[in-house]
């Protein structure tokens, strides 16, 4: 067993020189350039070096013997092709798979790393290497169970909870007002301070992206220019976990169904090479990713007779539908517009699967299409997960709160409007419940009626009395309060009282 | 007081390197992690003791090895190498290295290149 430090920053310099092995490997592929070799040389020479240091032999010798061949290239006895390219990727991957088993076990991996048969191929005529199924899991970020934290960060930490401690101390009846406002600031900065220590950057997020494009292009033999913006942006990994899946479908779907091959691009009149690529940018309260691609975009007459074949939608309202209602039609549970099974994923597969996931994390998803010149898909994702903005509302002693995002409107409760269980608002009848009905007691007097959305549904909450609205922190529920209905988390309110979030979402549906 | 100074882009090999010295009480652990910042490190502290990677960032080990011998000739130069760096390392020892060691090295080799200057 190694020292555990030393092993730390083994695992995590080795993740890093990896990573950037893979990114430089790339690039490579663009033609010679020995800047580039001499620095994926110089990471696979401290791969080497390192892991032999630890003993790790086969992880070792993998990277040596990728450093061998760089050397050759570098001295013009290999070129710069793809198969070294490919080479040089799978060296990597192999020395990334070890990794894992090193966090994992303390030991290497033992199997061959397979590299040997390639090599011929590097040196003599090129052998096609022949790629069979690719597992696009292996591209999602992994979000990481331990924090490297910044000194600084911890500095700056540590002195907002002393200066939060001597607050405390010094906590007299006449400095009562003044110390409220100290602490308040003290604690809005040692929230922010935390929630940023969650935040992951996207950049790292998607850094797999790249090759992910390159293996699925070559399996699908189309030419694909991909190209990434993240605009330095972060966002909390509660999110990031949800978002991994989404995006390497929404990905490999474009490779596979949106871009077409060059021959049929040229018969369009396009360029030969097709294009993706992902820019993120920040809004007012969201992170918008955009994935776009100049493929053919999304065929209507096809989606729309897909849905009447499966029953999605009939044929009847079909007719009235407008041209986004038919797109929404794929996030339909049962839809797909998969001819025939292809090696990666039919367009509309799984993106209902899509959607479910963007919702859980209270994002949204939206498709542009245009025939023949691509489709743009926007990915609209709230900034926190930890940080919720609600409205606050107490019912017969209880503070509750509604996540601000599913409330679709809010009116004084009339009597008149409220008929046989349902409520009437805008022309519409409602379905209409009490809140108090969710812990079993009887019915408050109600004074107010708040529209609940989820999807195209909606229905009428009956509560006592609206108080605020206001950002709050959500605490995970403890196991033994997770089973009551209807509640999705709590908070504690300026009154230090308990606050139950609604999960509006298990409770009316 | 000993200096010494490490210079490896790895921080997991200067890692290594200072848990091997660091029961020795009367020394003084400098670390550099490229070129560049041996030479700067070099001149500011002038350290008895180098442990210097042949390949870093920018400046090579070389390079760095001719740079810092201009500045002060008495210091210890080890070159840390790995192998199938035969070449280079024939290269430094006739600029001046005074030995050089192979990764991976035990904590023996270092702990007695410290103790010869102690």
């Amino acid at each position: 067993m190694h020292d555990q430090e030393l092993l730390d920053i083994f695992v995590s310099e080795s993740q890093e020189e990896i990573k950037n092995i893979n990114k430089i490997a790339l690039d490579l592929e663009k033609g010679f350039n020995k800047a580039y070799v001499d620095e994926i040389l110089r990471f696979f020479h401290t791969l080497k070096g390192n892991g032999a240091s630890l003993n790790y032999t086969r992880f070792s010798d993998t990277a040596h013997l990728a450093e061998d061949i760089l050397k050759e290239v570098n001295s013009q006895k290999i070129a710069v092709s793809k198969d070294l390219v490919n080479f040089l990727l799978k060296a990597s991957d192999y020395l990334e798979g070890s990794l894992k088993k090193i966090i994992k076990t303390g030991k290497e991996e033992t199997k061959e790393n397979g590299l040997d048969d390639l090599i011929p191929g590097l040196k003599n005529k090129k052998v096609k290497i022949r790629q069979k199924d690719i597992d696009v899991k292996k591209f999602e970020f992994q979000t990481p169970d331990t924090l490297r934290v910044k000194n600084d960060k911890l500095d700056k930490l540590l002195h907002l909870s002393s200066e939060l401690k001597n607050s405390v101390e010094i906590l007299n009846e006449e400095k009562l007002t003044i110390l409220r406002e100290k602490l308040k600031k003290i604690s809005r900065e040692l929230q922010d301070e935390i929630l940023e220590l969650r935040l992951i950057s996207l950049d790292e997020v998607f850094s797999n992206f790249p090759r992910m494009i390159r293996e699925l292009a070559n399996l699908e033999k189309k030419r694909i220019h991909f190209t990434m913006n993240c605009n330095d942006i972060k966002l909390d990994r509660s999110i990031i976990e949800n978002l991994n899946g989404p995006m390497v479908h929404i990905l490999r779907n474009s490779v596979d169904h949106g871009i077409e091959v060059s021959e049929i691009r040229h018969e369009k009149g396009k360029e030969k090479t097709g294009n993706i690529s992902i820019n993120v940018e920040k809004g007012k309260d969201s992170v918008l990713i955009y994935i776009k691609d100049d493929g053919k975009g999304l065929d209507h007459e096809n989606i729309l007779r897909k849905a009447i074949e499966k029953g999605v939608v009939d044929s009847k309202k079909a007719q009235t539908l407008t041209k986004n209602e038919i797109i929404d039609l794929i996030f339909k549970t049962g839809f797909s517009t998969k001819e025939k099974t292809t090696k990666i994923s039919g367009r509309g597969i799984g993106m209902d699967i899509v959607k479910k996931a963007l919702k859980r994390i209270g994002g949204d998803i939206k498709i542009n299409s245009k025939k023949d010149q691509g489709m743009t898909i926007t990915l609209k994702l709230p900034l926190s997960l930890a940080i919720m903005n609600v409205l606050v509302i107490k019912d017969k002693n209880l503070t509750f709160s509604i996540p601000l995002i599913k409330i679709n409107s809010i009116v004084n409760f009339k009597e008149k409007d409220l008929v046989k269980g349902k409520y009437e608002f805008k022309g519409e009848k409602i379905k209409f419940t009490h809140l108090s009905r969710l812990y079993n007691k009887k019915p408050s007097k109600i004074n107010s009626v708040i529209f609940i959305e989820k999807g195209n549904k909606v229905i009428a909450l009956g509560v006592e009395e609206i108080l605020e609205k206001k950002e709050i922190l959500i605490q995970k529920l403890d196991k033994s309060i997770e089973k009551l209905n209807g509640i999705g988390g709590l908070t504690i309110n300026s009154e230090n009282e308990v606050c139950y979030v609604l999960d509006t979402d298990s409770l009316l549906f | 007081m000993l200096k010494v100074l490490i210079a490896d882009d790895s921080a997991f090999m200067r890692t290594i390197i200072k848990n091997y010295i660091k029961e020795f009480s009367e020394i003084q652990i400098i670390e550099a992690e490229d070129g560049k910042d041996a030479i700067s490190k070099f001149s500011a502290t002038i350290p008895d003791v180098v442990f210097l990677d042949m390949i870093m960032p920018g400046l090579s080990g070389l390079e760095v090895l001719k740079e810092i011998k201009k500045v002060n000739k008495k210091s210890r130069i080890i070159m840390v190498t790995s192998v199938g760096q035969s070449k280079v390392i024939e290269e430094a020892l006739k600029n001046g290295a005074e030995r050089y060691i192979t990764k991976p090295f035990k904590a023996e080799e270092i702990k007695k290149i410290i103790q010869q200057s102690l």
